[in-house]
């Protein structure tokens, strides 16, 4: 899977851009705020017809225009096909493949990538929300039906947690109104753990293969996924099997939850440690460390979409230097075995050695101006 | 600037309808306008008779010139299956396939916490009235796939099982005529779960 070309128009600091790729590593050097990582974006946009930084779809349009333009061929499978992405100012994107409107959300459409960031380490450091995140997205991927159920979840969640706010008010508990809505949040809740155990371990085997390379030492690793009802020895159960503790932990939290009005136990809540060497790396970690485990976690999320699509998805590197040292980007490309198609943004390739710069395609970035 | 205020008026009131923008309410006022007086006073006269003369049905809440409705009168259709929808407009919707004979009540929404709608808003005290009164066999629960008709669903069925009638839901799964390859990943989920065992054939 590999991108040969881009035209960009209008995007970001982009007025007008067209560029040939190397399949295998491409190399953008250029200082602060001259577009390096805008033209990963644009990549990864025109890849996956979203960004990897923001939501507002307004802001990729260049200053004082009224739409951009994305496009570029790309390789899946042995096939060249004709990708397309665009937007007019309060419009919805317009996705394209081969000449023909298509849906954004369906995967079948992508070019797979895998965005490497410094916003990464926050799925080692941050909150359980942003680790919730990263094995979404994954479990998503891996299992097209994910999103509905999660959708329909958060859809349920709402109209409960209306529900026990009421009831608090009310100060009682008639279990008939919430019949309806408790029978849909224990399935939908029960699918979702399930289905996040099963990517979850999945993802320890690969990081199991991964993480001792790039440490350079031999080391243990565990996920463990924390549950709001599920004890940690629970980690390979039935839908069913689930549902049956999820039913019996709720009912003993039941009061609480009018007494708080919201619901308390369930996927929403849940949250996975990791564990190196028995050290929780969210509370333990070094700086060092943590960096290293995100950068893990990212490489074994390469390895599952290898694993799903049977080929190995573009790898964007932004800004790397400050993330990744030389050593791990050689592993990295490694991992890759050399077959994939590597992005770095850089702002200096000191680091690079002269073999490596001189199998990559260089490519230096001023004021959106490329040569 | 242009304007003119009965017009405006006009297409405030228009913007209100479901499905229409203010562009399309700037069109059809601009149409409105344009048409003899006496097109304009039908459509007129149109939406006020519908408002004076449709009610509600007494007995299943549908929409009606006459109270009982038709069908709820109808002494030729099966009067021990009731289908229970949400809004008049399925009721229609079932009319038009010609396939089902029974009578139909019509709840008036769907449950929902979020849009302030309880059991207490819906017209769902009826419905246990007509199957307490005796001769309904059947109760099918015909509301929407989603979320809010699925929790309605469960709340009616737990309400009609303790009144001994057999309650069915409307299967979901595969568009009739369709192909596979068009079925969305939930669609064909929910048809493999639902999956039916096949029946002896005839052979000839």
């Amino acid at each position: 899977m590999w991108l040969k070309n881009i035209q960009i128009l209008n995007f970001r600091n982009f007025s007008r851009l067209n560029l040939e790729f190397s399949p295998s590593i491409n190399i953008f050097v250029g200082g602060n705020s001259q577009g390096k990582t805008n033209l990963i974006e644009a990549i990864y946009c025109l890849g996956r017809g979203i960004s990897f930084r923001t939501f507002e779809d307004d802001r990729l349009i260049k200053w004082e225009k009224d739409s951009f333009y994305l496009g570029g061929e790309g390789e899946r499978k042995g096939n060249f096909l004709k990708y397309e992405l665009s937007l007019a100012k309060n419009s919805r994107k317009l996705r394209r493949v081969n000449s023909h409107k298509v849906p954004i959300k369906n995967i079948n459409y992508w070019l797979w990538m895998v965005a490497f960031s410094i916003q990464d380490v926050k799925i080692v450091q941050g909150g359980p929300f942003y680790r919730r995140n990263f094995l979404d997205e994954i479990t998503s991927f891996l299992y097209p039906n994910f999103s509905y159920i999660k959708f329909s979840f958060s859809k349920v969640l709402n109209q409960r947690n209306v529900l026990l706010r009421k009831l608090r008010e009310k100060r009682e508990y008639p279990a008939h109104q919430m019949l309806g809505w408790n029978s849909q949040f224990l399935q939908l809740g029960s699918e979702i753990v399930y289905l996040r155990l099963k990517v979850l371990r999945k993802l320890a085997s690969c990081l199991s293969n991964i993480y001792p390379r790039l440490r350079g030492s031999t080391c243990s690793i565990r996920l463990v996924y924390n549950s709001s009802f599920l004890d940690e020895e629970d980690n390979d159960l039935s839908i069913r099997k689930i549902k049956e503790k999820f039913y019996q932990k709720i009912k003993l939290v039941k009061d609480k939850e009018v007494e708080n009005g919201m619901s308390l136990i369930g996927p929403h809540r849940d949250d996975f440690q990791i564990i190196v060497n028995k050290i929780n790396q969210r509370v333990f970690g070094s700086q060092g460390d943590q960096r290293t485990t995100a950068i893990a976690l990212k490489l074994a999320e390469v390895e599952l979409l290898r694993e799903r699509e049977g080929d190995i998805p573009i790898i964007l590197l932004d800004d790397v230097p400050s993330d990744l040292d030389f050593k791990r980007i050689k592993l990295l490309l490694d991992l890759v075995k050399g077959k994939g198609q590597v992005f770095i943004a850089t702002q200096n390739t000191g680091e690079f050695s002269k073999d490596f710069l001189e199998k990559s395609r260089i490519f230096h970035i001023r004021e959106g101006e490329v040569d | 600037m242009y304007y003119i205020n009965s017009l405006d008026r006009l297409i405030n009131q228009l913007t209100r309808l479901p499905g229409i923008g203010e562009r399309s309410a700037r069109r059809l006022a601009f149409y409105i306008l344009k048409q003899p007086q006496q097109e304009a006073a039908r459509l007129v006269d149109a939406i006020k008779t519908v408002k004076e003369r449709v009610k509600r049905c007494s007995i299943c809440n549908n929409f009606s010139e006459e109270d009982p409705c038709p069908i709820c009168r109808d002494e030729k259709r099966n009067r021990s299956v009731i289908c229970v929808v949400e809004e008049p407009q399925d009721v229609f919707l079932f009319e038009r396939i010609r396939e089902y004979q029974g009578l139909y009540h019509v709840l008036g929404g769907a449950i929902s916490p979020l849009k302030g709608i309880n059991p207490e808003s819906l017209n769902i005290n009826s419905l246990l009235k007509r199957v307490e009164n005796g001769g309904v066999k059947e109760v099918i629960l015909a509301t929407d796939p989603d979320t809010e008709g699925e929790a309605t669903a469960i709340y009616l069925f737990k309400l009609l099982q303790s009144l001994r009638v057999k309650v069915s839901r409307l299967a979901h799964g595969l568009p009739a005529g369709g192909d596979l390859e068009f079925a969305d990943e939930i669609t064909l989920t929910h048809a493999l779960r639902g999956r039916k065992e096949m029946e002896e054939e005839w052979e000839i």
